[in-house]
């Protein structure tokens, strides 16, 4: 897999094909940002790794050509950021997501630009919210037949808060697209947590479903697990880390990151 | 040998009584069978013996091996050997069967736990069930058909060993190949075990493969007849009016 290092001012891409071109442009002064863009030329996966990261503000903006497919595997730690996202998908491109956050705090914009026929992502972002944790997620649907795929989950622990903003756009004339948002947040302390799934839809020819959650695990799903001899808190561990682990791959770090909290 | 005894238990959800003045015992052993007309407290009563918090005790108690169970938690009734196979499984998702089967065997057996045997045992249950090997590693009952569903608290009832085994509607949404199948590995397990079995059904067709000793009839949360296996003949053949009607007449 390829993989870029980003610290401080600098970034490290260990990219091990011509599959990816970057370009960074590191800030001069204060009032600049990190800029990196990421062109994906051909098939690939790539890891990106935030690390030893002070608070600090920085653009990512990725561009998939056509007919190409692309993984993202994110993982970030302990870390404060505020990053602005920007994903250009072209015709019969194809974009796999996901994001696990066990932050101190976030601030996050994501744009998506579904700008080719076919296009389609699959964006899936699972946070540990300790403090307060704000998503806003745009999804254009800029040409027709594409389909955006959005799952946002989210654990609030100790003092986190959770507000997912999620926004998905089709105009009249851009037919055949299909939309789904899928949010839950489980809280586990009392602070407020926010969904407000958006659909902005011109077009009638048009698939979308949304599903909003915020709460904690049913009952009905404890006495299931119990009335096999599952401790209550053991139950608990096991229903949060398979909605951690829900519908993405599992990894080591992912793994330790969760055993951390429910071991 | 083990015994579940219920006795003079009425137990109310909100406002509305659903079991009253129950009283039944289990022996290890015993198959027992409770038919009864939709919304009598069947379900309930498999439930409440589980120790589901929805449900209000308002007076008698449940003795395990007598030992009142009623304080205790839904786990550490399990632990002791009660086991439910639900009308309608959940479907949990993100958490496996693999998973959840062994956390459930772990906390059950501790440190004598082998991953080993575990994963042997679990092969070949799977097998003996007929199922299709891959649904262990699929989230619990998720995308499962009912028949699925059913063959899988089988599963989780042949894995954890229980001594007392309630099965709530397991012949529901079964065809008539996977009812024969659970009927039969619940027979097997029961001969095996000598475990004591507490039925729920509505037909008769259950029991040509898992034959009660008990029949029960409940109307309006209580049993109004008990009998052998003959009972359930008598029911195929005049429904629960006959039955409705004695209490209407007791009543008067």
């Amino acid at each position: 897999m390829n993989k870029i290092r980003i610290f401080q001012n600098q970034i490290e891409p260990e990219i091990q094909d011509s599959t990816i071109e970057i370009k960074t442009k590191i800030p001069t002064n204060p009032f600049e940002v990190l800029q990196i863009k990421i062109k994906v030329k051909q098939s690939t996966t790539l890891e990106l790794s935030f690390e030893d990261l002070e608070e600090s503000k920085m653009d990512i903006s990725f561009e998939v050509l056509e007919n190409i497919y692309f993984e993202v595997l994110e993982i970030r730690k302990n870390n404060n950021i505020k990053v602005q996202y920007e994903y250009q998908l072209n015709a019969y491109s194809d974009m796999n997501i996901t994001k696990f956050y066990d932050c101190n705090q976030v601030k996050e914009l994501d744009l998506i630009q579904l700008n080719g026929e076919h296009a389609s992502i699959h964006y899936r972002l699972k946070t540990i919210a300790k403090a307060k944790e704000r998503f806003d997620l745009v999804v254009y649907h800029n040409a027709t037949s594409t389909t955006s795929d959005i799952v946002n989950h989210g654990v609030s622990i100790e003092d986190g808060s959770i507000d997912f903003q999620v926004t998905s756009i089709v105009y009249q004339g851009i037919k055949d697209c299909v939309l789904n948002q899928n949010n839950r947040i489980i809280t586990m302390n009392h602070h407020k947590c926010n969904i407000e799934p958006i659909l902005l839809i011109e077009e009638n020819d048009v698939v979308a479903n949304h599903s909003a959650y915020i709460g904690q695990f049913h009952e009905n799903e404890l006495f299931y697990l119990m009335s096999r001899g599952i401790p209550r808190t053991v139950a608990l561990q096991l229903l949060i880390k398979g909605f951690l682990l829900e519908s993405i791959q599992n990894t080591d770090s992912i793994s330790q990151i969760i055993e951390q909290y429910w071991r | 040998m083990h015994t579940l005894k219920i006795e003079n238990l009425t137990v109310m959800i909100g406002e509305q009584t659903i079991l009253q003045d129950f009283n039944l015992t289990i022996h290890t052993g015993e198959v027992h069978a409770i038919m009864g007309p939709n919304g009598t407290g069947k379900s309930t009563l498999s439930k409440v013996i589980m120790g589901d918090s929805s449900y209000k005790v308002v007076s008698g108690d449940i003795w395990y091996d007598e030992k009142s169970i009623l304080n205790l938690t839904v786990d550490e009734r399990a632990r002791l050997g009660i086991f439910l196979g639900m009308q309608m499984p959940l479907e949990i998702e993100g958490v496996t069967n693999a998973d959840f089967l062994r956390t459930a065997i772990h906390e059950k057996e501790g440190n004598n736990f082998k991953l080993m045997s575990f994963i042997k045992e679990l092969n070949q249950t799977v097998e003996q069930l007929k199922m299709n090997p891959e649904m262990i590693h699929r989230s619990i009952n998720q995308g499962f058909s009912g028949g699925e569903r059913k063959k899988n608290e089988i599963l989780q009832m042949y894995l954890l060993k229980p001594n007392l085994v309630l099965l709530d509607e397991i012949d529901s949404g079964l065809d008539v190949d996977s009812l024969k199948i659970v009927g039969e590995n619940v027979t097997e397990y029961q001969k095996k075990s000598d475990c004591g079995i507490l039925l729920i059904t509505h037909y008769q067709r259950l029991l040509d493969y898992i034959k009660p000793d008990f029949v029960h009839i409940m109307i309006h949360g209580h049993i109004v007849a008990s009998g052998t296996a003959d009972l359930v003949s008598l029911i195929e053949k005049e429904g629960y009016e006959s039955f409705e009607q004695n209490i209407e007449d007791s009543h008067e």
